[in-house]
């Protein structure tokens, strides 16, 4: 898309829309917000880019294949869930970590927050590119 | 010992790693794993050898009784010993074989490294969870050793088909494995004894009533995988795998895993008249059957490959067996054809490398210009053929001799020494067949004009090394003696003594046994002669024997089954294939509901002024939508519906919801966009009667969300699951506070797992049939370019690169891409 103010505001854009992704994600745990949502927001600005700078500049942004993303996101999520079972405890069970002040609680519910994230910003990262460079 | 197979696991991770960073690194780091780990279980031998078995336990799911026992007796130790230092030699050769594909060696060599650390588990595992996971865990790693020339049909189809083959046999021995714990616990066996393999030996499980089917689920699951007959076929396919990987997997460890089993095992189900009768006739025809066929084959690697077969019949049949002499014989022959057969499968590998043929008679001579290789050949047959002084030799004099001193049935010691004789003579022209044309001169060798030359250092001298020990074990038999009788101990569940030797003099059984050596080679001789004045066939018949074709008709089965029912419910336009969906959906839901059918009552509140102006602005822009014909104005009235939604939600106290469908909404349209610039500018009109079916479903299933929610918001509906909800979010303060994504990522984690995976499978698809797409379309642009007449309505930058392809197919294919992510968003949405 040929315009001049998209063209100079997706970069800076998408740096916002990722750092907010990134807030909404971490904020799910206690208000709305959570992996869902954080990863649309990032597959939103990524598809932003992808408009204004062509999706093959989106792919070199990214440094990796979206579908990267949706590997990891998946096997850190069967890692969260399988975590119980070495404590003893059944599938997604879940371990909580230490409380640190500013960043909240750890374990392995944040943790596959973040997996949801990794996937759902993959895949719809993944389709948006996709079908772009069609 | 769990440390043991932890480091083969960390060091596959490494590997390609440290291969990236600098390639010697990995080539060394493999190698260098396994001779340590060699090295480690070496040092255990007097240990186990003296005072017997060393056991490890560790606790892993206490709550579902599955602990990490590792066990180290005779038999475990044998089998470690063969998989890390044949392993590795093979890491070495395969650095060197594989090293004009540079770029797969880091991964090769990090599967080879996960098989090993498998393959360990395997013959180390105690316990019968722990020995099922890694069993499978072989199967899964060899499928992606077989399938290494993913991008051919045959290796994907080979790989499959060990894969399925030995899968499905992996999940049936699980279910034996489970019974037969059941059983020890009925019988008394306090429950977390009973996962214990080695515990389970005290257990009375052959009286068991459930012994039958407890036999018959392990013998499957260990005959799947030593490739018995008729399941051998995966195996001679698995051929289609480069050659160290068949040396590895398919000659000395892999496919030992089920007579391994049936060894192990031995204690627990053996002695039965079932497990004799059963055992021991099909490893006997698997013996003797597979080593004719090998006889006949013309690549080296399908002799190989059935001799093998061949070679794991005879270990078989020697289980069945079970008495104190077949405990030994399996113990020397286990080693013995490890000794000869990996050596083999690489002096292959170098033959096919180096001369460019695998056919045994197309390389007349080969020997004198690779003389390394053909040394190896030499020194490997000669144990093959069972010829003195080598180790082969004394394995096969034990093998006649577990038929001579077979005395429950005189008829059966005859059966079985004609049984063992027909296999050594077969066994022994395959020997021919492998060494010998490498050693004749005459016509039919390789081109003169390019004479192979022989392969580097480590392509040599890790076979040699192999090699050379079948001879130096031959001779030096006593340093074996100890090692025999501990895994012979393993197996025979009582002390045993073992004195090997070469020369037992002359009277009887000895004496008969070598004639029947020598009547043996002349037969195996003879066999040769005639081959080799008239080469069998290229295309021999007796390698397809029925099981590979029931196993083709299967899978053939279930694609066509597939087909078939996609054409029904998935085939034609996007438009039919919503109607189908939908149309299913409604009757599914609307059924139940109508059966009981209860007046919904609600309590809420009367809508205000926004709600009111929200609703009118969705229904206005829904009437737009129906009488548009326009395709963009058509997607900005859809998101516009949308749009009023998530206001909806975030009115009624749903903000979670309502942000989620801001975003799904925004990326549904950016989505219509990207392809809404290949449809046609005017969506497609129907005629009046179909339009009113549409129409139909359309209202059916608007009314049944309505009901639904007025169902769900009804006070008579108990609300014991939020009640559940909340009281456990007050009770853990850790838990989220948010209580949807607390039910999202805890209490229901499992069903998020499961609906982040069938999004991931969506988006994976989407790509595929998009690439797809665009390669049928570069075909058919190469084929028919210049004849797009209706390309002019398309959007012209892409519509210029290929318009004849794209007419054809956009209006029915292309809609379908963006179906599968929407359907996979609205799954996630409604659960949230």
């Amino acid at each position: 898309m040929n315009s001049l103010i998209l063209r100079t505001t997706a970069p800076l854009l998408l740096i916002l829309l990722a750092l907010y992704s990134v807030f909404v994600l971490w904020r799910g745990h206690y208000e709305p917000g959570g992996g869902f949502v954080g990863g649309l927001l990032l597959a939103g600005g990524v598809a932003l880019y992808a408009l204004s700078a062509g999706p093959s500049k989106a792919r070199d942004l990214l440094r990796m294949l979206p579908r990267t993303l949706i590997g990891l996101g998946l096997l850190l999520g069967i890692g969260a869930g399988v975590a119980g079972l070495f404590i003893g405890e059944a599938l997604f069970f879940p371990i909580w970590g230490a409380y640190i002040p500013g960043v909240g609680a750890t374990g392995t519910v944040p943790l596959f927050a973040i997996c949801v994230y990794l996937v759902v910003a993959g895949t719809a990262a993944e389709i948006l590119l996709t079908l772009a460079e069609d | 010992m769990l440390i043991a197979i932890a480091t083969a696991f960390v060091a596959a991770i490494l590997a390609p790693l440290l291969y990236r960073i600098k390639q010697q690194l990995a080539t060394v780091l493999a190698p260098g794993v396994a001779l340590g780990l060699f090295a480690y279980f070496a040092s255990k031998i007097p240990q186990v050898t003296e005072d017997g078995p060393i056991l490890e336990s560790h606790v892993w799911v206490p709550g579902m009784n599955v602990h990490a026992s590792f066990i180290l007796d005779g038999l475990g130790l044998v089998f470690a010993l063969l998989v890390t230092g044949i392993g590795a030699l093979i890491f070495t050769y395969a650095a060197a074989y594989f090293a004009d594909e540079r770029d797969r060696l880091g991964g090769v060599l990090s599967i080879f490294l996960l098989f090993m650390g498998s393959m360990l588990g395997v013959v180390l595992a105690d316990d019968a969870i722990t020995l099922f996971i890694f069993w499978e865990l072989t199967s899964v790693t060899s499928f992606f050793l077989i399938g290494y020339k993913f991008y051919t049909e045959k290796a994907k189809k080979s790989a499959l088909q060990a894969l399925v083959i030995t899968g499905a046999g992996g999940l049936v021995l699980l279910v034996g494995l489970l019974l037969m714990s059941h059983a020890a616990i009925a019988q008394g066996m306090p429950p977390e004894e009973a996962r214990r393999i080695s515990a389970l030996a005290d257990a009375d499980i052959q009286g068991h009533s459930l012994y039958t089917a407890i036999f018959v689920l392990v013998v499957l699951g260990a005959f799947s995988k030593s490739a018995q007959m008729p399941l051998h076929f995966w195996l001679p396919g698995a051929m289609v795998a480069p050659t160290p990987i068949s040396a590895y997997l398919h000659s000395a460890t892999m496919v030992k895993a089920g007579t391994f089993l049936l060894a192990r095992l031995n204690p627990q189900l053996g002695g039965t008249e079932l497990w004799f009768w059963t055992v021991t006739t099909v490893g006997a025809v698997t013996m003797v059957v597979a080593a004719a066929i090998a006889v006949f084959q013309r690549d080296l690697k399908s002799v190989l490959a059935y001799t093998t077969v061949s070679a794991l019949g005879t270990l078989t049949m020697l289980a069945g067996i079970g008495t104190e002499t077949a405990a030994k014989a399996f113990a020397l022959f286990l080693v013995v054809h490890a000794l000869y057969k990996a050596p083999l499968f690489m002096a292959a590998g170098t033959i096919d490398k180096k001369a460019g043929t695998r056919d045994p008679w197309a390389i007349r001579g080969l020997a004198y210009r690779m003389r390394g290789t053909g040394i190896v050949i030499a020194l490997a047959c000669l144990s093959m053929a069972g010829i003195p002084p080598f180790f082969g030799f004394i394995g096969k004099e034990e093998l006649y001799a577990t038929a001579f001193y077979y005395d429950d049935l005189e008829w059966m010691s005859t059966a079985l020494a004609v049984a063992a004789w027909l296999g050594a003579a077969f066994t022994a022209a395959a020997a021919l067949v492998v060494a010998l044309p490498a050693f004749s001169r005459g016509p039919g060798g390789p081109d003169p004009s390019k004479p192979p030359k022989e392969g580097p250092l480590r392509m040599v001298a890790a076979p040699a090394i192999l090699a050379a020990a079948g001879i130096v074990l031959g001779t030096l038999n006593v340093l074996a003696e100890d090692l025999v009788a501990a895994v012979a101990t393993s197996i025979y569940d009582a002390p045993v003594s073992v004195t090997l030797a070469l020369w037992h003099g002359l009277e009887y059984p000895y004496g008969v046994m070598l004639l029947m050596s020598a009547a043996s080679l002349a037969v195996a001789g003879l066999l040769y002669a005639k081959l080799s004045s008239k080469p069998p066939a290229e295309e021999s018949k007796l390698g397809r024997l029925q099981g590979a074709e029931v196993y083709a008709r299967v899978i053939d089965g279930i694609y066509k089954l597939a087909g078939a029912t996609a054409r029904v419910v998935q085939g034609g336009p996007l438009h039919r294939h919503v109607f189908i969906v939908t149309a299913v959906a409604i009757a599914a839901a609307a059924t139940p509901i109508l059966m009981r059918w209860e007046t919904p009552q609600t309590t809420g509140t009367q809508p205000g002024i926004p709600e009111i102006v929200i609703v009118a602005l969705g229904i206005a822009s829904l009437g737009l939508l129906i009488k548009a014909k326009n395709r963009l104005v058509q997607t900005a009235a859809a998101g516009v519906i949308g749009f009023a939604i998530a206001f909806l939600f975030a009115i009624y106290s749903g903000p979670d919801l309502a942000i989620t469908q801001l975003m799904v909404e925004t990326l549904m349209v950016i989505l219509l966009v990207l392809v809404l610039h290949r449809l046609p500018a005017r969506s497609v009109v129907h005629a009046a009667p179909k339009r009113i079916v549409h129409g139909v479903i359309a209202l059916a299933g608007g009314a049944l969300v309505t009901v639904l929610l007025l169902l769900a918001a009804s006070p008579r509906y108990p609300r014991d699951a939020s009640d559940f909800y909340i009281a456990h979010l007050e009770e853990e303060p850790e838990l989220a506070r948010n209580l949807i994504n607390a039910i999202l990522e805890n209490f229901r984690a499992m069903d998020t797992l499961g609906e982040i995976v069938v999004l991931a499978i969506a988006g994976v698809g989407v790509t595929a049939l998009v690439k797809l797409h665009k390669l049928r379309q570069r075909e058919e642009g190469e084929q028919d370019a210049g004849s797009g007449d209706d390309a002019g309505q398309q959007a012209p930058r892409e519509a210029q690169n290929d318009p004849a392809a794209r007419g054809a197919e956009a209006g029915s294919e292309d809609p379908a891409d963006p179906s599968d992510p929407a359907e996979g968003d609205q799954d996630e949405e409604r659960s949230s």
